[in-house]
């Protein structure tokens, strides 16, 4: 009885942090790629790029956190190297290689959710 | 380097739980489905103990997803007597009535080798000692010995034995176990005679072993084995 008691928590556990994390990953990299689009809309007032680009380095901070605990690291990790391009091109002026790397930025974002969701692709 | 430390612990004690939780089996003789099991078990608990870019619950979720797995299939396996022929197999009578079924051992790609080996293992150094021999389900051979190779038993020799009881530990290496004791109902005054009767105290005790009828012995770190006689009837 212990035992059966034991995987059903188990069971359940895991099915709620499955689809926690599923819904999880969803939100934040829609929230992510809305960011960048703004900012690469915006790439030609340096000055809000820039700004935009230092709120979406802190908030991009928290939520890693929380990603690497979850999540294969090498799916993230050039991630805050990117954004800290875009941050020193936006500063240098170089609007271009900024928007190339803000567009890079935003594949990333669709590809991502991509790699980790329950996908029969993935389970094959 | 402290990372993969503690993920390591992490890890273990987990795996701990998971295997005490699966039972006595996993750790004694296994079916197949309990073999792949603990093979899996192994080789994914590897996976985020070293590898630090991988989350530990990239290893602890299949761990949990398996124990689940096994006691759903151990549920089906109980209730059900055909699914456990199909998960396990059935046992193959290899000496029948004292006769080596070749068929059967060509069947199962067992070879004589393997069968001597196996009666070896069970104490029979030729066929002609033993009348039946089952090989299981999970590999082991089971032996019967012919009537004339088995032990004799009071049962054969008709005659009435003296009564058997459970012997318990009482003092295992100098800890008192207070709980067989008194399923002994055996007083503290009665273990203190025999521990002065042998001139220790209960921290120089190795092993005392007592059964219900107050038969048993008593080793001390240093000493030889002493038997011992107690009237547990008296107080």
């Amino acid at each position: 009885m212990k035992r059966t008691v034991f995987a059903i928590i188990f069971l359940v556990m895991i099915i709620g942090f499955g689809i926690w994390e599923q819904v999880f990953i969803d939100d934040v990299f829609k929230e992510f790629k809305a960011s960048l689009t703004a900012i690469e809309t915006n790439i030609d007032d340096t000055s809000f790029a820039l700004d935009e680009t230092e709120k979406l380095i802190k908030w991009w901070e928290v939520k890693r956190e929380t990603f690497e605990a979850v999540a294969n690291h090498d799916e993230i990790k050039d991630i805050k190297i990117k954004l800290a391009e875009i941050k020193a091109y936006l500063t240098v002026g170089d609007k271009n290689m900024a928007r190339v790397y803000t567009l890079s930025l935003i594949a990333t974002c669709e590809n991502v959710p991509h790699l980790l969701a329950l996908h029969y692709e993935h389970i094959l | 380097m402290l990372t993969v430390f503690l993920r390591a612990t992490l890890i273990y004690v987990i795996l701990l739980v998971i295997m005490r939780l699966m039972g006595k089996r996993q750790l004694g003789q296994l079916q197949p489905f309990e073999l792949v099991i603990t093979l899996l078990i192994a080789e994914l608990a590897c996976i985020p103990m070293a590898e630090t870019a991988i989350p530990v619950s990239y290893g602890l979720i299949p761990i949990f997803t398996l124990f689940v797995l096994h006691l759903f299939i151990t549920k089906i396996s109980a209730r059900f007597i055909g699914f456990r022929r199909l998960l396990n197999g059935k046992p193959a009578v290899i000496i029948n009535n004292g006769e080596i079924d070749y068929k059967v051992m060509k069947k199962l790609d067992m070879t004589t080798n393997d069968l001597m080996e196996g009666l070896r293992n069970s104490g029979y150094f030729s066929p002609e000692d033993v009348a039946y021999a089952i090989l299981e389900t999970n590999g082991q051979l089971s032996v019967m010995p012919s009537a004339k190779t088995a032990p004799l038993t009071a049962k054969t020799m008709n005659v009435e034995p003296a009564s058997q009881t459970l012997p318990y530990t009482v003092i295992s290496e100098g800890k008192l176990l207070t709980g067989n004791m008194k399923l002994l109902k055996m007083s503290d005054g009665q273990l203190n005679a025999v521990l002065r009767e042998n001139k220790l105290d209960v921290n120089d005790v190795l092993l005392l072993m007592l059964d219900e009828n107050g038969s048993g012995f008593i080793q001390s770190k240093v000493g030889s084995p002493i038997s011992i006689n107690i009237n547990l009837g008296e107080q």
